[in-house]
């Protein structure tokens, strides 16, 4: 049997007296590219959130590398969204990277030359070695959300959440971002992540977690991203669904 | 101009102890205020000075002691309340943030007004007191007060520094720093402690009306001038200090508006116009972000552009 690198058991959220989650049961594989799958308003974000102990669970319990998320922050990077911040923030992209450095830094000590190389090379990774020192306002869409998934190299996790990565970028950023995480994933990294573009669900992911509001599946894409079961996921409102999960032949899928 | 040497050379011990004590107050406001406008809270601070003004009344009711410091504390508390109001208020659904502030602001200044007419109608109800809180009168402070103002706003103005690095995290990406587990709540708490200390400690010179002034002019101001959280805490300290300063120093010196006779200029006004000149001369000569540097550069665009391209108007 794989080893899970998260899990969740009976998960339910509420917001105000209303549930958002209800009754979560899923576990994704270790070194494994999740995709977290669903109609807006299905609790993608919400599912994150309750991950990280970003929000309080009405019910059941989350497993994260085999703790709790208390005892495995070190290991956890996460990225909002982008839309989640202001990006007329007074800051560079390096220092946003640095950022990622805070969790092992404590409150008092700041990033010092070691933290500062380190931000350089994540930077470096994603392609923006030459946009250190560029006001985060005068970026891209695209480059600020590699500048985000930058600063989650730079926490040096094992796990990766991610509220969608490829929301609205462009074709560079798109493949500078599949690059890393593939890289992450061959390292033995697990990254989850949701996702809204079900025509390329089946090149970039392996894993599939189908959600609205309830869990309908969780498996391998290709018995999981299947035409039925995504319209149960979107209760049939989606007229595309079946050119997305026929998608391009099995063979070419990544995974 | 005798009075002005005196005045720019210190010598006079009180004038320079109300000078110090307003300058690093405005200073110590605008590090606070830096915070409060990136966490998008830049009118905290005017709730926290309205609903101070029933609280200097109850204040003056229930204390038999009316000292400066037991007045202030009453306009804390009841700053800290308005504020525990909006955050409940805003847990109702439909809440939306901009009138809840502004519910909070005038409900707590109605109740203060009506309070203040109680305590007026009293005998030995002192009106020129309360008037003082309402547009501030740093000419009387006393130098007791004035360093009971001093240290508080160097206390803040420690806090600030202490934790400027969480204080960025918390306002750049309060998700993120959750995520890696800092205790997001309790930083907005001691935020917002902050703003209501340092609005508070700036009622006696500034008064309830235009306080909040000292925490959002130098901030904008400073904004124009910083691409980093350091810098924008920097400059804005600078403005407000400068203004502090300057404002002080042109009520103390301008001929009074009506002769002699006359009341002479208010201070915490002039304070005021100070810092709202100098974000006019940010917004326009800022490098990089100011509006002079903006239409050069359209200007040299239209220049460089050959004639045919874009609009043909």
């Amino acid at each position: 049997m794989t080893e899970v690198a998260l899990s969740f058991h009976g998960v339910s959220v509420a917001y105000r007296s209303e549930l958002v989650l209800e009754g979560i049961d899923a576990a994704i594989p270790s070194s494994s590219l999740c995709a977290i799958v669903g109609p807006n308003g299905a609790g993608k974000s919400t599912l994150i959130k309750a991950a990280l102990g970003l929000v309080p669970l009405a019910a059941g319990s989350v497993s994260v590398l085999g703790g709790t998320i208390a005892s495995r922050r070190r290991d956890v990077a996460y990225v909002p969204q982008r839309e989640s911040v202001d990006w007329e923030f007074p800051i560079g992209a390096l220092e946003v990277v640095l950022m990622g450095a805070y969790g092992r830094l404590g409150i008092f000590r700041g990033p010092g030359r070691a933290e500062r190389l380190q931000a350089m090379d994540c930077l470096d990774q994603v392609g923006l070695a030459s946009f250190a020192d560029r006001q985060i306002s005068q970026l891209s869409g695209g480059q600020q959300q590699r500048v985000f998934l930058a600063r989650a190299l730079m926490q040096g996790a094992r796990l990766f959440l991610m509220d969608e990565p490829f929301a609205g970028v462009d074709a560079v950023t798109e493949d500078a971002i599949m690059r890393v995480l593939a890289a992450l994933r061959g390292r033995g990294c697990t990254i989850v992540a949701v996702h809204h573009d079900l025509a390329t669900v089946r090149d970039r992911f392996d894993h599939v977690l189908l959600l609205n509001k309830r869990l309908i599946a969780s498996g391998p894409v290709s018995t999981t991203f299947t035409g039925p079961l995504l319209q149960r996921t979107y209760g049939g409102r989606l007229a595309l669904i079946a050119d997305a999960s026929s998608g391009p032949a099995p063979g070419q899928a990544g995974g | 101009m005798p009075e002005l040497l005196r005045l720019l050379s210190l010598q006079d011990a009180s004038t320079r102890m109300v000078m110090l004590s307003t300058a690093s107050l405005a200073m110590a406001a605008a590090l606070v205020g830096s915070l409060a406008m990136l966490r998008r809270r830049a009118l905290a601070g005017d709730a926290v000075a309205h609903a101070s003004l029933p609280g200097i009344c109850l204040a003056w009711f229930v204390a038999g002691d009316r000292s400066l410091a037991v007045l202030l504390l009453g306009a804390l508390v009841l700053g800290l309340a308005s504020m525990a109001t909006m955050a409940l208020v805003q847990r109702w659904p439909k809440a939306r943030e901009d009138a809840t502030t502004a519910i909070a602001i005038s409900g707590f200044f109605g109740l203060g007004i009506v309070l203040s007419r109680v305590i007026q109608n009293q005998p030995g109800g002192n009106r020129a007191g309360l008037d003082g809180f309402l547009f501030g009168k740093a000419a009387t402070i006393v130098s007791t007060d004035a360093w009971l103002v001093l240290g508080v706003a160097v206390a803040v103005a420690a806090t600030v520094l202490a934790l400027r690095k969480e204080f960025g995290l918390l306002c750049f990406d309060r998700d993120f720093a959750a995520g890696i587990g800092r205790p997001v709540h309790r930083l907005d708490a001691i935020l917002l402690v902050l703003v209501a200390l340092v609005t508070v400690a700036g009622l006696p010179s500034v008064g309830v009306v235009l306080v909040v002034a000292l925490l959002v002019i130098p901030p904008a101001a400073a904004r124009c001038w910083s691409g980093s959280l350091r810098t924008m805490l920097a400059v804005a300290a600078v403005i407000g200090a400068a203004s502090a300063v300057i404002g002080t120093g042109l009520s103390a010196v301008l001929p009074p508006p009506g002769g002699a006779v006359g009341g002479g200029w208010p201070t915490g006004p002039m304070i005021v116009l100070t810092a709202a000149a100098l974000f006019v001369v940010s917004l326009a000569v800022a490098p990089e972000r100011g509006v002079l540097v903006a239409l050069w550069r359209h200007h040299r665009l239209r220049a460089t552009v050959p004639p045919g391209h874009g609009s043909t108007r």
